[in-house]
């Protein structure tokens, strides 16, 4: 499933390249066209931080994902003020998105984590010709880590819903900028809250599927 | 399973393995005895040795140093990182961090401790740090041993 689905990113991007290219030599460099190829461009930047990130250090997770989380915002920051993305009111905004990003690839990666560490642990019981226990939820990590970041998702998510009703909801003036802003931040955690909870119910559901196999 | 041996004169160690069908068994043993061919060779208290790998708990580089561990003794190796990596494909020494190696088959488990770092115990009950990016190595190598 992985694999199909890392295929399918390589091939859309793939499509999109080749079909921007064709409107170029069609319609000119337009902002929509140069929009796209400045998305590409910070995402070559960023996967190669990215690398030379996981190259030159070897810290814990959290703490390699906040450290990380703090050069990839510099990064889009700086990007973003070359590019004309952002302005002096707005560029906090690089904080939200790629902390939503970072929220969600930390929970993935944590609980890839885990399954392989279990993985290993089996494979290596299982070369010993030894038992292999099944470790109980209340031992598990990586659904403790989904909750947490489910409930401050749907919390941001929540509160942007709160703040766009008492803001906009008023006030035709000024309140419709800061509005505007929590608009974002619904389109930004809803999203996301939506994919962590899909995470947690796929991981309690296999997580229930083995232990019922085993039991067997 | 039967051994038997003989000597023959002149001629160089020879293992020959006989076997009904190739199975997980088999390649275990083929797989040791072409480990016990490999053998790295160090210094200690300034006597060469030559130590098998099989011997070898890990490896690591300090300071740009290679040190050799085996269960009790450790050994300074006079080579690179980048030599002990070209020998030791398809062994069970594995990749675990930038500065060291691990020998999967004196593993007795990998956990992750409180502050998100994982730790690989050994038989000797010597605790290493993995880096996680190298997980995918080490399920290999189990992957390899369980066929």
């Amino acid at each position: 499933m992985r694999r199909i689905l890392r295929d399918t990113c390589i091939f859309a991007a793939l499509m999109i390249l080749t079909v921007f290219a064709f409107s170029i030599a069609g319609v000119g460099f337009t902002e929509e066209i140069k929009l796209v190829f400045e998305l590409f461009g910070l995402a070559f930047i960023l996967s190669v931080v990215n690398y030379v990130f996981d190259e030159i250090t070897s810290l814990p997770i959290l703490a390699g994902y906040l450290v990380k989380y703090l050069v990839i915002v510099g990064v889009v920051i700086v990007f973003g003020f070359i590019a004309g993305w952002f302005y002096p009111s707005n560029f906090w905004m690089a904080f939200i998105y790629v902390g939503v990003v970072a929220v969600i690839v930390y929970a993935l990666d944590s609980v890839k984590t885990e399954k392989d560490i279990e993985e290993i642990n089996e494979m290596l019981k299982r070369s010993k010709n030894e038992t292999v226990e099944f470790r109980p939820l209340i031992k598990r990590t990586g659904w403790k880590v989904l909750l947490v970041l489910l409930i401050a998702m749907t919390a941001l998510c929540a509160s942007s819903v709160a703040g766009y009703c008492l803001l906009a909801g008023n006030d035709p003036g000024p309140g419709i900028q800061f509005g505007n802003y929590c608009l974002y931040g619904i389109a930004v955690s809803s999203p996301a809250a939506l994919f962590l909870m899909i995470t947690l119910v796929i991981y309690l559901t296999v997580y229930f599927a083995r232990k019922k196999s085993l039991k067997r | 399973m039967r051994v038997e041996q003989r000597q023959v004169k002149d001629q160089p160690l020879t293992v020959i393995i006989e076997y009904p069908e190739y199975d997980r068994t088999v390649d275990n043993l083929i797989r040791k005895i072409k480990n016990m061919s490999i053998s790295f060779t160090g210094r200690s208290d300034g006597k060469t040795v030559s130590i098998d790998i099989s011997d070898i708990y890990y490896i690591e580089n300090v300071e740009r140093k290679v040190f050799l561990y085996s269960r009790k003794d450790v050994y300074r190796y006079d080579g690179s990182m980048a030599d002990i990596e070209g020998a030791i494909s398809d062994t069970d020494l594995v990749r675990i961090s930038r500065t060291c190696f691990m020998n999967t088959s004196h593993l007795r488990e990998i956990i992750q401790i409180k502050n998100s770092h994982l730790e690989a115990v050994l038989d000797n009950d010597e605790k290493l740090i993995v880096s996680r990016k190298y997980l995918k190595d080490i399920k290999k190598i189990f992957r390899r041993k369980l066929l």
